[in-house]
């Protein structure tokens, strides 16, 4: 009976590993893969370490399994809300379908329309500057708000 | 144990398929925060896979080993997120 929940949690859980990867394959921006490829990825990485503390049974299988579930738990969030908000900040185009919620909020970098690597072009393109109030604002580029200080930028 | 070996058979295939897929978008994507994204789940899928060899094999040593995979691509996710993060503040805004 154990090892019948003990394979079945491996193989939901390998499952939930496949469905958090088409997720990143599929989605259309890069927020929504991130939503996909964190949640249902510690899903899948969860259920698989549970059917292995289910298959080895003893103290310390389970010791491990419940370190390493809560260090997921604990570290996941904190990366995908950093990457996400880097992605933001870093001008990644958002699905044309979603609301940019965080307009004014944080500065956001426009990128160009070509793809590629962006923000190493720019950052390339801005080194060998020593006027650098000679080179000219893109049109809709570098919406900052005028206080950079994180959430003080919504209008009273 | 013939059950356990069909399920591990079944997770090895599934996870594959996560990888290659998860690849294929690092390999793809448009992007540096796309790639960053696929190489925080391809961390994910790291933790599966050492925990399915580990229960293949029986050897406990295997799920210390996940637990570092996992300490590892945090700390990855984090400071890619930093560098991206910084190099796209403008120029006179950059204290470093």
């Amino acid at each position: 009976m154990t090892e019948i929940l003990a394979a079945l949690l491996l193989v939901l859980g390998a499952a939930i590993a496949l469905i958090a990867a088409i997720g990143v394959a599929r989605l259309p921006d890069a927020f929504l893969r991130m939503h996909a490829a964190t949640k249902a990825g510690v899903v899948g990485a969860g259920l698989m370490l549970a059917g292995a503390g289910l298959a080895f049974g003893g103290a310390d299988a389970w010791l491990r399994v419940g370190l390493i579930v809560l260090f997921l738990l604990v570290t996941v969030p904190i990366s995908s809300h950093a990457l996400g908000r880097a992605a933001y900040i870093g001008g990644a185009p958002l699905w044309p379908g979603s609301a940019d919620a965080l307009a004014g909020v944080l500065p956001r970098q426009s990128i160009d329309e070509d793809g590629g690597l962006p923000i190493l072009a720019k950052h390339a393109a801005a080194m060998p500057a020593p006027a650098i109030e000679a080179m000219p604002t893109p049109p809709g580029g570098l919406a900052r708000p005028a206080s950079t200080g994180g959430k003080s930028g919504t209008p009273s | 144990m013939t059950l356990m070996g069909a399920a591990l058979a079944l997770s090895a295939l599934l996870l594959a398929a996560a990888v290659a897929l998860t690849g294929w978008r690092m390999l793809r994507g448009p992007g540096i925060a796309d790639r960053a994204v696929a190489m925080d789940l391809l961390g994910l899928l790291a933790v599966g896979v050492t925990t399915l060899a580990a229960v293949a094999g029986g050897h406990l040593a295997l799920l210390d080993i996940a637990l570092g995979l996992g300490l590892v691509g945090f700390v990855g996710a984090v400071g890619v997120a930093a560098f991206i993060t910084r190099a796209s503040r403008p120029p006179e805004a950059r204290d470093d």
